[in-house]
């Protein structure tokens, strides 16, 4: 493989893999803080439309990043009342969403249909963007992709290093205990949701001002899916999200090489790479690890806590 | 005589007036009035149901009364949250610990400590926790992950925990159920150097050695009602006994000698690995003869979980035989344990052996439904079954007498009951009972306990797991210790001794 | 849980073991209400007056008999996804996948209609369609196994694989209608070629509604006995309210698990059958349209009770049929008909709220 052929592919592994990097983080919070949020497809399709068209509208990409993340708070919300107070059933909460998500930015984003709004541009940071193969691929892309190398730091030091973070994983893991140690259930799960949803609608931002850079129909086309396996493929650990976004970034990556190669193999089938790899990725995790402890899944995920019916 | 009240009075910790809780329009507690003093050892005596547990998780703010009024130190406060409770420096050990086990001990101790700093300073809360932990005899190691720890063990740390962030009044939940008798000497050690301190300390009991052992005075509940506050020296066991219960009570039930016959359970050599991937039963050998009740003595956790579990078939041994009526179990699953005839009262009666949202019939039928007189043809005879049912209804006094009626709306005593009544009328050749009298009130041990001995008198082999060392030694025929997956010895319960089978508990070799 | 209001009244949330049966029968209606209107209200944001949209809607689904008779065409696959999605749902496999399985029962159909009378030209329509149908269910069985075996033996959830495999489909059945099935004299139309007639499902009343309907109430009413009246339905509760309960009792619950799933993912397959074989005439693109969702808000409204699946279809398929006159009319997206289903889901589970507690005033002492 020469590089000319590599450095692209790696770029677009990266740029690919962005807005699944903040889903999976954004995701990640709310599972360690014990709510299964399935509803990241329809949370990150409202999240990229409300960025493209606030952003659109005001010519401001700052705004439109603010957009995506209440859009995608007050998605997590309706998620945040239904499993934290009303104690619903989780998966069809989300499943809800990702239905009313998808439906409510298809309709408004109608007049948006292939509008060119404004987008991320590339800033090399100086310096390191000089570093052969690695400078080009990770220091010479948009401020977002900055962003979320960052929140990978950020949120692996809140959940471990600080008190806050440690709270954040005790009412994931045993609500029953954290709330008689003190900790506020209810209000870490409502917070976890809500700035997971943040995250998730930045994931959605990304694509719409920048990866795809523009609005078009079910724009997520199923990462939101994608990501709910990403997040049980690391573990529910920052760290190995961001290789574990890598990787899908890289089969993104590959399978348009591979179109734009011309390899008789009908486009379809490469279609279906991220969908099959998801399935295989999630055998291939349960199969290596067995039980659900070892997999490392909070223990208290998809459980409702209510403090009086405790036996 | 007049000053010591005085002075009593002004040392008030801790007061409760008129606290009335309902739970599903049953009165859990009603007008309680309750109070401990500065340094005392107060224990809060009841049977199973009784409300201790309710009044205490109100003061420590887990449930809101619908009434009443609460002082600490002469304020009136209002305790919304275990947040609150701790701000006023209440701390209740729970039965259930309030440990999360996929953490350190150190990160739980952090957990519970709200004044720490954002950023966690690991090096810092270790050193304090050795600090403490020695002061008080509270040894443990602060880089264990709790579910490393026994539950002695995690006790203790529980109570770093509390002292650690400043608690004054200190509840306990039935601490000793899960104590060896000598551990249980440390705990009360423990106790007395808190109190000394001037440290408030409730202890929620149903023992009554207990009271006389360590409490200075003791608040008897019954049905959710207060019955007396009085000091220990001035009652007898008997009096207690009278007021928890509200009638005379013979504490002992009358075992016949029983004559064991043949052998019904033989297990040789059984080695069994546990969830996570520890040995949790080591060469385990044992027998069970007809109209013999063996009793497993040991504390919770020592694989006695896993000893049900492999003859029940839910657990594969790694090695070893399995033989039931002379014949070997070869392929381990419950479906076979049934048809070589295993019955079993499991230890989590709603988690396992009945179905909480399905009626008293449909749970009756749960082992049996496959013959042909409820479901012939694949079709449920609807018919067969509520007779059947109204039948164990009837033999076992089981309330309500609807079989239509859903189990959760069930007393704890009456869903017990349900499993009984199937268990022993199943077609069976050995019963394992665990902990089959837990949660239970007086009236409802007594039923149960008195089942079992009919059903040995009957023929019946059993096998009885409990933490409650008075239930085995009172049912047993034969006792076998166990202690980190080993059997340490296997004796007769008419030459037993509690104290070197407290000994054996501890993994004491006698 | 307590609020309280002023000096004098609290509001006390009673959290209740059983609720009552009016109250169960209510929540959804009142849901489904609610629900319409608040999409009355975002379609009126999208520019649509909100008298329009009901005047559209309800023209739409009942304006004439042939819209009515539209109804009941859209009313089959939702119906039998519907019993689909409850079946899976009753032994806790949260199938989304339902549109999977049709595609691929549709896919495995065609298959068979447009290969079969190849090699037997005269094969008569009382031996095609058996085999039809047959060979749908087979597909819908097969492409739901993939699913249930991860979860049974390797505890993958099925949400996940469900919807995975909907993707999949979808993309497996345009490559078919775009290549190797593509119909010669189609102009580009996203389908195959035409069914031979033999291959059709026969209609009623000179309208689409097909053969397929009957199968489906058939089907309602056989879910409905064997839930509530057979061994299995009795092992398909226990496995669903408490799986390790259903161990103790010594059932197989892998293999039940497995069986269960396999007749929902083939009932899924047999509305794919009806499609294709009873409404387009051919493998098309109008098979894409959100089942699995759809689906899963029925079955959950019908609160999992066959029988109920029936008018909640219904009612949903004139909903979505007002919806593709709203589309036609008004040009706005098909996926406008989502919102509703979203917003039919997120208030019925907030409806539940009022199943589990009640609500007590009281005058504080």
């Amino acid at each position: 493989m020469t590089l000319s052929f590599l450095i692209p592919l790696l770029d677009v592994t990266i740029r690919a893999g962005t807005s699944l990097l903040f889903a999976v983080l954004g995701e990640t919070i709310s599972e360690r803080a014990g709510v299964l949020n399935l509803g990241i497809e329809g949370i990150m399709i409202v999240g990229a439309f409300a960025g493209f068209a606030t952003a659109y509208e005001s010519g401001s990409l700052v705004l439109g990043l603010i957009a995506a993340m209440i859009a995608g708070a007050l998605l997590s919300l309706i998620h945040a009342f239904l499993s934290v107070t009303v104690g619903a059933n989780q998966v069809i909460s989300g499943v809800a969403l990702v239905a009313f998500g998808t439906g409510l930015a298809n309709l408004l984003g109608r007049p948006y249909i292939g509008k060119l709004g404004p987008k991320f541009s590339r800033v090399a940071i100086p310096l390191l963007n000089k570093i052969p193969v690695i400078g080009k691929v990770l220091f010479d892309q948009d401020p977002m992709i900055y962003m979320s190398f960052i929140l990978v730091i950020i949120i692996y030091l809140f959940l471990y290093k600080t008190k806050y973070g440690l709270q954040l994983r005790a009412t994931g893991e045993d609500p029953q205990s954290a709330d008689a140690m003190g900790v506020n259930v209810g209000k870490v799960r409502y917070l976890a949701v809500i700035i997971g949803g943040m995250l998730i609608g930045l994931g959605g931002a990304h694509l719409s001002l920048s990866y795809v850079a523009g609005w078009q129909d079910s724009l997520t086309a199923g990462r939101g899916w994608v990501a709910v396996a990403l997040v049980i493929f690391s573990s529910w650990n920052p760290k190995r999200a961001f290789l574990a976004c890598l990787i899908f970034g890289g089969i993104e990556g590959i399978q348009f090489r591979l179109q734009a190669t011309g390899i008789a193999l009908p486009t379809y089938f490469l279609r279906m790479l991220p969908y099959i790899s998801t399935i295989l990725v999630m055998w291939f995790v349960h199969l290596s690890s067995g039980t659900k402890k070892k997999l490392g899944a909070p223990g208290a995920l998809n459980k409702f806590f209510d403090r009086e019916s405790q036996a | 005589m007049l000053s010591e009240k005085i002075v009593e009075f002004e040392n008030i910790a801790c007061e409760m007036k008129g606290i009335v809780k309902d739970f599903y329009g049953a009165k859990a507690n009603d007008d309680i009035n309750f109070s401990v003093m500065r340094g005392e050892i107060h224990a809060l005596l009841g049977e199973n149901g009784a409300g201790k547990s309710t009044l205490m998780k109100i003061l420590s703010g887990v449930y809101a009364a619908d009434r009443g009024e609460i002082f600490i130190n002469g304020e009136q406060v209002k305790i919304a949250s275990p947040r609150t409770a701790i701000d006023y420096g209440i701390g209740m050990v729970h039965q259930h610990f309030s440990l999360v086990d996929v953490l350190t001990v150190t990160n739980n101790i952090i957990l519970g400590d709200n004044s720490r700093d954002a950023w966690i300073n690991e090096k810092k809360v270790i050193n304090e926790i050795k600090n403490v932990a020695e002061k008080y005899g509270l040894n443990v190691n602060p880089n264990a992950y709790v579910w490393q720890l026994s539950l002695g063990e995690q006790q203790r740390v529980e109570i770093l925990k509390l002292l650690m962030r400043g608690a004054d009044i200190l509840i306990f939940d039935e601490p000793t159920s899960v104590l060896t008798p000598q551990e249980v000497e440390g705990f009360f050690e423990t106790l007395r150097i808190l109190s000394s301190e001037g440290k408030s300390i409730i202890i929620i009991t149903h023992k009554l050695n207990e009271v006389f052992n360590i409490a200075d005075k003791v608040t008897i509940l019954r049905k959710g009602k207060k019955i007396a506050s009085v000091y220990p020296k001035d009652v007898t066991k008997h009096d207690l006994a009278k007021m928890m219960v509200g009638k005379e009570v013979i504490l002992d039930i009358h075992k016949p000698k029983s004559n064991p016959g043949k052998p019904i359970l033989i297990l040789e050599n059984i080695s069994v690995k546990n969830d996570r991937g520890i040995l949790a039963l080591n060469n385990v050998n044992l027998d069970i003869k007809s109209s013999e009740i063996l009793g497993i003595a040991g504390v919770s956790g020592n694989g006695q979980t896993e000893l049900a579990e492999v003859i029940y078939g839910f657990r594969t041994p790694l090695s070893g035989k399995v033989i039931i009526n002379g014949n070997e179990i070869e392929k381990f699953s419950t479906h076979s344990a049934i048809t070589f005839g295993v019955s079993h009262i499991p230890e989590d009666r709603i988690g396992t052996g009945l179905i909480p949202q399905l009626s008293i019939k449909n749970n009756l039928i749960l082992k049996d439904y496959r013959q042909k007189r409820f479901s012939g043809r694949g079709t449920l005879n609807s018919k067969n079954i509520y007779e059947y049912s109204m039948n164990l209804i009837n033999t076992y006094n089981i309330e309500p007498s609807n079989p239509d009626k859903l189990i959760m709306i069930l007393s704890g005593g009456n869903q017990q009951k349900v499993v009984l009544a199937r268990e022993m009328t199943t077609d069976h050749n050995i019963l394992i009972a665990m902990h089959p009298t837990f949660g239970l009130d007086v009236a409802g041990t007594e039923f149960v306990r008195q089942k079992l001995i009919e059903h040995c008198s009957d023929g019946g082999a059993i096998l009885l797991i409990s933490e409650d060392l008075d239930e085995i030694m009172q049912l047993s025929d034969r006792i076998a210790i166990i202690y980190q997956g080993e059997i340490q010895d296997i004796v007769d319960a008419q030459d037993a001794n509690i104290e070197s089978i407290g000994l054996m508990m501890a993994g004491e070799k006698a | 849980m307590n609020f309280i209001l002023n000096r004098k009244l609290r509001i006390s949330l009673i959290r209740k073991r059983e609720s009552r049966k009016i109250i169960k029968i209510i929540t959804p209606i009142i849901s489904l209400i609610v629900a319409f209107f608040i999409s009355v209200g975002i379609f009126s944001l999208a520019g649509v007056p909100p008298l329009t949209t009901i005047r559209v809607v309800i023209f739409g689904a009942f304006g004439s008999f042939h819209n009515f008779s539209e109804t009941i065409v859209k009313m089959i696959p939702l119906l039998l996804t519907g019993l689909s999605v409850t079946l899976a749902f009753k032994v806790r496999f949260f199938n989304i996948g339902a549109e999977g399985q049709l595609i691929f029962g549709a896919i495995t159909a065609s298959g068979i209609a447009l290969f079969l009378p190849n090699i037997f030209p005269d094969i008569p329509r009382i031996v095609l369609l058996p085999i039809l149908i047959l060979a749908g269910m087979i597909g819908g069985a097969v492409w739901i196994l993939i699913p249930v075996l991860l979860k049974s033996y390797y505890r993958v959830s099925e949400v996940i694989t469900t919807i995975m495999l909907n993707y999949v489909s979808i993309l497996f059945m345009q490559y078919l209608y775009d290549g190797p099935w593509k119909d010669q004299h189609g102009w580009g139309f996203p389908g195959s070629a035409r069914f031979v007639e033999s291959a059709l499902m026969p209609r009623f009343f000179g309208t689409r509604i097909h053969f397929t309907i009957i199968l489906a109430l058939g089907i309602a009413i056989l879910l409905y006995w064997l839930l509530r009246n057979s061994r299995l339905g009795y092992e398909i509760s226990v496995i669903g309210l408490n799986e390790r309960a259903a161990q103790y009792a010594g059932m197989n619950t892998k293999k039940k698990l497995i069986i269960v799933v396999m007749l929902s993912g083939s009932i899924a397959g047999l509305a794919g059958v009806g499609e294709v074989s009873g409404v387009h005439c051919r493998l098309f693109e109008g098979l894409i349209a959100g089942y699995g969702f759809t689906a899963t808000s029925i079955a959950w409204l019908a609160r999992l009770n066959p029988l109920a699946v029936i008018p909640v279809a219904f009612f949903i398929a004139a909903l979505s049929l007002g919806g593709d006159q709203l589309q036609i009319q008004l040009a706005l997206p098909v996926s406008a008909v989502q919102i509703f289903i979203g917003i039919i889901l997120l208030i019925i589970l907030a409806g539940d709220f009022f199943l589990r507690y009640s609500i007590k005033i009281s005058e504080r002492e």
